[in-house]
């Protein structure tokens, strides 16, 4: 329906995927602007491709493969930006407000400290657990072989350094 | 619980980190900027990817090239780029942003837009007798 120019159809769709779709922009630690950028092109992309997806279980897959796509590049132009630092600033953020218990404050500290490429799997699982180990592997650049071993390790890890923040 | 934990950090970062609402406007807004069907121009290659290093910062150039198509994109500021083209066959050339465009008459194959507006951007080159050549959207 979408494709045909149903207006509620489509927004239905990026209802759906808008969260996948930014989190793929912001695991490759892109800005807000840069990653607005990237989710705005990937949509447009997919109004203007939505003939070709004969499939609809695989449109989770050729959003963020399209986002990942578009992500490298304005990586390699524009550069990362840091991790929010939800310790450093004094006054109250938006971070700090959405972390409102106990529990929550762990995991984000807990998913905070792991390296970037854990962050990415996880997110990208977190978000989207219907994407096949062949589709996260494309869409993050890794060798599905790897990714196996990779999301337990991250998913290991996490557990492993929630726990201390729970009890501590 | 694995599927609890992962389930609660997609809670987390939808809530630490929530898609903008602009955004998601403009998300919504995209089915309505679809532009007409034209015949692909594939990318072949994109500085961006094969030279960071040359692209890296401000004032640095970025080249795309398509098939029948090459553009150079020079940055005005940080909002903007300065977009010079050269169509493979006489064309002219059109530019599309998000709620924008312009466009310009080849000379030669050669065409040149000020001011376009860094963030998505497709171009399509309209020649008599031919079907239109599209590029893809993509990030200026």
């Amino acid at each position: 329906m979408a494709r045909a120019g149903d207006a509620g159809a489509w927004r239905r769709i990026v209802r759906g995927y808008e969260r996948l779709v930014w989190g793929v922009a912001r695991a490759h630690r892109l800005a807000p602007e840069d990653a607005s950028d990237v989710c705005q092109a990937t949509w447009l992309a997919l109004a203007q491709h939505l003939f070709r997806i004969r499939e609809p279980e695989k449109l989770s897959a050729w959003l963020v493969i399209t986002a990942r796509h578009e992500s490298v590049r304005v990586l390699a132009l524009r550069g990362r930006q840091e991790p929010v630092d939800l310790w450093g600033p004094p006054d109250p953020t938006p971070e700090d407000v959405a972390l409102d218990n106990d529990r929550a404050r762990a995991l984000w500290a807990a998913y905070s400290s792991l390296t970037d490429r854990c962050r990415q799997v996880l997110r990208l699982v977190a978000h989207a657990p219907e994407l096949s180990y062949a589709e996260v592997s494309s869409a993050l650049g890794v060798p599905t072989g790897s990714l196996g071993p990779l999301r337990s390790r991250c998913l290991a890890t996490l557990r492993r350094r929630l726990v201390p923040e729970l009890v501590g | 619980m694995t599927r609890d934990l992962l389930a609660d950090l997609a809670d987390l970062l939808n809530r630490v980190d929530p898609v903008p609402a602009p955004l998601a406007d403009a998300a919504a807004a995209a089915l309505a900027q679809r532009l007409d069907p034209a015949v692909p121009l594939p990318l072949i290659a994109d500085s961006a990817l094969e030279d960071p290093e040359g692209v890296r910062g401000v004032g640095g150039a970025r080249t795309l090239r398509f098939a029948d198509l090459d553009l150079r994109l020079e940055p005005r500021g940080r909002r903007a780029v300065h977009v010079v083209g050269r169509a493979r066959e006489a064309a002219d050339a059109v530019v599309r942003w998000p709620g924008g465009g312009a466009w310009a008459a080849a000379e030669r194959g050669w065409f040149q837009f000020e001011g376009v507006p860094c963030g998505p951007v497709a171009f399509v080159l309209r020649g008599p007798g031919r079907a239109d050549r599209g590029t893809g959207w993509f990030v200026a």
